[in-house]
């Protein structure tokens, strides 16, 4: 599988900017800019850029609390979402939604989603939409080891199956729900295994090695827009945050968080990758560093400039009957 | 004290090739069932202690648990840390090696058996097929595989008598050794390792194989459809691939059979270094994508008899059987 | 000529039908709707159509890429449904009692109900969830309960409960046009009930109240099958000298609270008859709205008739003892006088 160079810097810089808006956010919120929950995507990066590097904005995503990358993985606007979570009138969703709500129809991102497990019906649903009017567009259901859990997950994956629908299903198994490791919580070691169940493949991935990520995710989408059905990649891998900020992660293995943060990384691993083949030079990636610093830059300013949307909105988007 | 070893890959069928070809997704259920069947024979061989890989999907651990009442053999569990990756098996064949095991029962495709050799040293293996594209190891119900290698520890058969050597490919960057391979090494046209394994015809360059048997499914299958090597034989294929003169029908995944493009073949011979031609490029050992090859770098490829000592199933059964008056 | 007259059953399936020949993004999904998925021995219309056959013979029509048989998974296919209406389908989602909607409720109550808002206006959630409800049928505490109150309360959801084929079949139609998720209620009961129905596909307006029968001297505003309770219990007060205007809100969000303030003005008392447990339900919230805006109409205290605070019993003279009925609604109307 060959990335073309233009691919592979975008690549980079979704990846960087994930890494950067998600490192900005934990800041702002430590200065109590942002209100609420945030749950941070720092550190699996790969996952998020290497499905959505397969994508156009006609394909559709079902999300998780943990959102912000897949939003910036497929192409949703910085600065709209630094103003949603700033709570402000600009943001992406009039500042109704925040940080788990964030969604934009216009990429086909149908929400983060503040419950676990809520996404993948609604995934069986875009999904259908497609199917019904004959469309090679394709779901991408992000959930997490948690959600694997969950019943909603598991009549997903057999609507899905059932219906032949063109969806990818997504375990990101960061290894921990909430602060409960994946170990107790799944009777298996591997959320993909449980595809055999539900007459679809699945692949377990490595899922800091963009590569890998990127190479399985072309394969299950070309395989669902040409109506053979969906399957089950599950991604391995580990947030850098605690499940929310303010988590002082004391389930973590001090080794284990260490060895995640440096040597497996997915930014560093991606850019060892290209360096000794000359495949994108030092100078490109100083650049895209430049310009997504300043791209989150701006989006603060933008979300501090930015006025707080008008009490009446709280009226507004909702039929209201009293 | 008579041991037996087993080494289970938890990652083992688990790969891209559920995706792009057809093969079965191996559960972890499934190798816990493996492993518990083995375990199971080698009590019934009457070998005093199994010693156990401390994986990371706690394979082990959950076999053991659902044949506590029929135990009585002593179950060890080796004392390492676990990074949950490659390495990790090949540092417990070399700690099971030191601790005096007699043999390891490999549950893994070409792969596991690879690393595991580059620990294992003299102690014979007793590879299972569990992987997806395998020509090393053999099919065989684990309970008779541990039974197997019950006997050959407990009545402390001869390895000369009862194992046989198996080839490896020695890989050389710059000349000095840089990995091994068990069955096949192949030069592939990829910007990345990415998924590992290698599907797609199209990207084979070169191919070195210590055999290639018409049974063979996977990259080793090529070698069986040109010119079929045996693993006795004291030789190897190199073939080059591409080119549009000629092509050959083969079964390079599961649920492939695709057509192979074929410019030249020849046999290796044991000793003599083969360059690697076609760089930059991705190298796989025996099946996954491992080796990154830059342009500026020299990699030669040598075929040896130092691959790791096999258990003759046949012969240890055969020794083990009571003579008849 | 005389009117057509359709029963229940018939009225919404002439909707249904209707909608889906005029908008190929109507499409139907649920337990049952075709009925007989896979199974190649069918004919005709021996598909099931729902378990009442209120969908039979759409399938044949429409075929099954269009009305969707789905597993017994309500999470998973009431989701679907949220998803593909926010994706452009307009989907009618059969929940086969509206009991079953416990095991879906995230479903509405956190995504279908919340997507639009919470995405700042730029989803919405046309779909449409047919549900059977009410007592009467000896069908036990899980498969008789209305509900609708529970729904009726949740910001994004509209709720819709019809009386008669009439209404049954133009709210259906506002219901599959509306661009909110509406949650439409059919009383288990009402299978019998014949009416007349226009053949023409035509609208009832949601927050439109319907006068089901005039009167000066008590307002008695009843929902679904109390509507029926409630024309009885009129024809009884009339021959002891009171007269009833009995009022369908017909949605009950939309509320059309002027419909019956005006009422209310003109009788100066309020009976309210409906099926749910006596607290936080819709009887109460009509309840509050009048003594707030209409206080001093009130010549009386208001009265409601709901079912007890117990589940719903299985044995016939328990339930019958559970549900309100005409003497009950005309019990408490007379105590006001």
């Amino acid at each position: 599988m060959d990335i073309p160079k233009d691919k592979l810097l975008w690549i980079y810089e979704r990846m960087q900017l994930i890494r950067v808006f998600e490192t900005r956010v934990s800041t702002e919120f430590g200065r109590g800019k942002i209100p609420g929950f945030v749950h941070l995507y720092a550190g699996e990066e790969a996952v998020a850029v290497g499905i959505c590097a397969n994508l156009t904005d006609a394909d559709y995503m079902t999300s998780t609390h943990r959102g912000h990358g897949h939003c910036v993985a497929k192409g949703v606007d910085v600065r709209g979402m630094m103003a949603e979570l700033f709570g402000k009138a600009t943001g992406i969703c009039k500042g109704k939604g925040g940080s788990m709500h964030i969604a934009d129809m216009d990429k086909g991102m149908l929400g983060a989603n503040g419950i676990v497990g809520g996404g993948p019906p609604l995934a069986c649903g875009s999904g259908l939409t497609a199917k019904t009017n004959g469309t090679d567009q394709v779901t991408i259901c992000f959930f997490g080891d948690g959600a694997s859990e969950q019943g909603t997950l598991h009549e997903s994956l057999n609507l899905a199956a059932i219906w032949k629908l063109p969806i990818i299903f997504v375990a990101e198994n960061n290894g921990y729900a909430e602060s409960t490791p994946a170990h107790y919580h799944c009777s298996v070691e591997n959320i993909a295994d449980r595809a055999a169940a539900y007459n679809m493949p699945g692949v377990t991935i490595d899922g800091n090695d963009l590569f890998a990520v990127y190479e399985s995710a072309h394969e299950a989408v070309a395989r669902a827009r040409a109506g053979q059905g969906p399957s089950l990649l599950e991604c391995k891998t580990y947030r850098h945050h605690g499940h929310f900020e303010g988590d002082a992660q004391t389930y973590k293995i001090a080794e284990e968080n260490e060895k995640y943060r440096t040597e497996l990384d997915p930014i560093k691993r991606f850019k060892e990758a290209v360096r000794p083949r000359g495949l994108v030079s030092e100078d490109e990636l100083a650049e895209i560093d430049e310009r997504v610093q300043a791209a989150v830059d701006a989006a603060v300013k933008f979300a501090e400039d930015s006025p707080f949307p008008e009490v009446q909105e709280t009226f507004t988007d909702v039929y209201v009957s009293y | 004290m008579s041991s037996v070893g087993i080494i289970a890959n938890p990652r083992a069928g688990k790969d891209i090739r559920r995706l792009v070809a057809h093969g079965s997704i191996l559960d972890t259920q499934e190798k816990v069932y493996i492993v518990r069947r083995a375990i199971l024979g080698i009590q019934g061989a009457g070998a005093d202690e199994v010693v156990l890989f401390p994986d990371p999907a706690n394979i082990f651990t959950k076999a053991l648990s659902g044949i506590e009442n029929e135990l009585r053999i002593s179950p060890r569990f080796l004392e390492m840390s676990i990074f949950d990756e490659a390495s990790d098996s090949t540092r417990a064949a070399q700690l099971m090696r030191e601790q005096g095991v007699a043999c390891v029962i490999v549950i893994g495709g070409d792969g596991t058996n690879r690393v595991v050799t580059k620990g294992s040293g003299s102690m014979p293996l007793v590879p299972l097929s569990t992987g997806t594209n395998n020509a090393f190891p053999q099919f065989l119900e684990s309970t008779l595989a541990g039974l197997a290698a019950g006997y050959y520890a407990a009545r402390q058969f001869s390895p000369e008598t009862c194992s046989r050597p198996t080839k490896r490919l020695n890989l050389y960057r710059n000349g000095t050794l840089e990995d091994i391979a068990l069955v096949d090494a192949a030069v592939c046209d990829y910007q990345f390792v990415g998924a590992r394994a290698v599907w797609e015809a199209e990207r084979l360059k070169e191919l070195f194989l210590t055999q290639g048997q018409p049974t063979n499914i996977g990259l080793a299958s090529i070698g069986g459809s040109l010119h079929p090597i045996r693993p006795a034989d004291d030789a190897g294929l190199y073939v080059r691939l591409g080119g549009n003169t000629r092509s050959i029908n083969a079964p390079i995944a599961p649920g492939m059979v695709v057509s192979v493009p074929v410019q030249h073949h020849g046999l290796m011979e044991l000793g003599t270094r083969l360059p690697v031609t076609f760089t930059p490029s991705i190298i796989a050992l025996d099946g996954e994508r491992e080796l990154v090859v830059n342009a500026d770098d020299r990699w030669e490829v040598e075929l040896s008899w130092d691959g790791p000592r096999v258990l003759d199933i046949e012969k240890v059964m055969d020794a083990a059987r009571p003579a008849t008056a | 000529m005389a009117e057509r007259e359709l029963n229940f059953g018939e009225a919404l399936n002439e909707a249904m039908r209707q909608e889906m020949q005029r908008d190929p993004k109507v499409i139907l999904m649920g337990e049952d709707v075709a009925g007989g998925a896979d199974i190649d021995h069918l004919e005709g219309d021996e598909a099931w159509g729902g378990v009442l056959g209120v969908t039979k013979g759409l399938v044949q029509e429409f075929g099954r890429a269009r009305v969707i048989d789905t597993p017994i998974s309500e999470s998973g296919f009431i989701g679907a449904a949220v998803g593909a209406a926010a994706t452009g389908l307009r989907p009618i989602a059969e929940m086969m009692f509206v009991g079953f909607m416990g095991v879906c409720f995230d479903q509405l109550l956190n995504q279908g109900a919340k997507l639009r808002y919470m995405f700042g206006g730029k989803a919405k959630v046309p779909l449409v969830i047919r549900t059977i409800c009410g007592g009467g049928y000896r069908a036990a505490a899980q498969h008789s309960q209305v509900l609708h109150s529970l729904f009726t309360h949740i910001p994004g959801l509209k709720t819709v409960v019809p009386s008669t084929p009439y209404d049954a079949k133009g709210l259906l139609i506002s219901a599959i046009r509306d661009d909110d998720l509406v949650i439409f209620f059919e009383d288990i009961t009402f299978g019998g009930i014949k009416g007349a129905v226009p053949e023409e596909d035509y609208t009832i307006p949601f927050g439109k109240a319907d006068i089901k029968r005039a009167g000066d001297d008590v307002t008695v505003v009843a929902i679904g099958k109390m509507v029926h309770h409630s024309l009885a219990a009129a024809t009884e007060l009339e021959k002891q000298g009171k007269s009833a205007e009995v009022i369908d809100p017909r949605t009950l969000s939309p509320f059309d609270e002027e419909t019956v303030l005006t009422s209310v003005e003109k009788t100066g008392r309020l009976v309210i008859a409906d099926e749910s447990h006596p607290r936080c339900n819709v009887a109460t919230d009509i309840a509050a709205m009048v003594a707030d805006k209409g206080f001093d109409y009130l010549n009386a205290p208001i009265k409601m008739v709901t079912a007890p605070h117990t589940p719903v019993p299985f044995s016939p003279p328990l339930e019958d003892h559970y549900l309100p009925n005409p003497q009950k609604i005309s019990a408490a109307a007379l105590g006001l006088f």
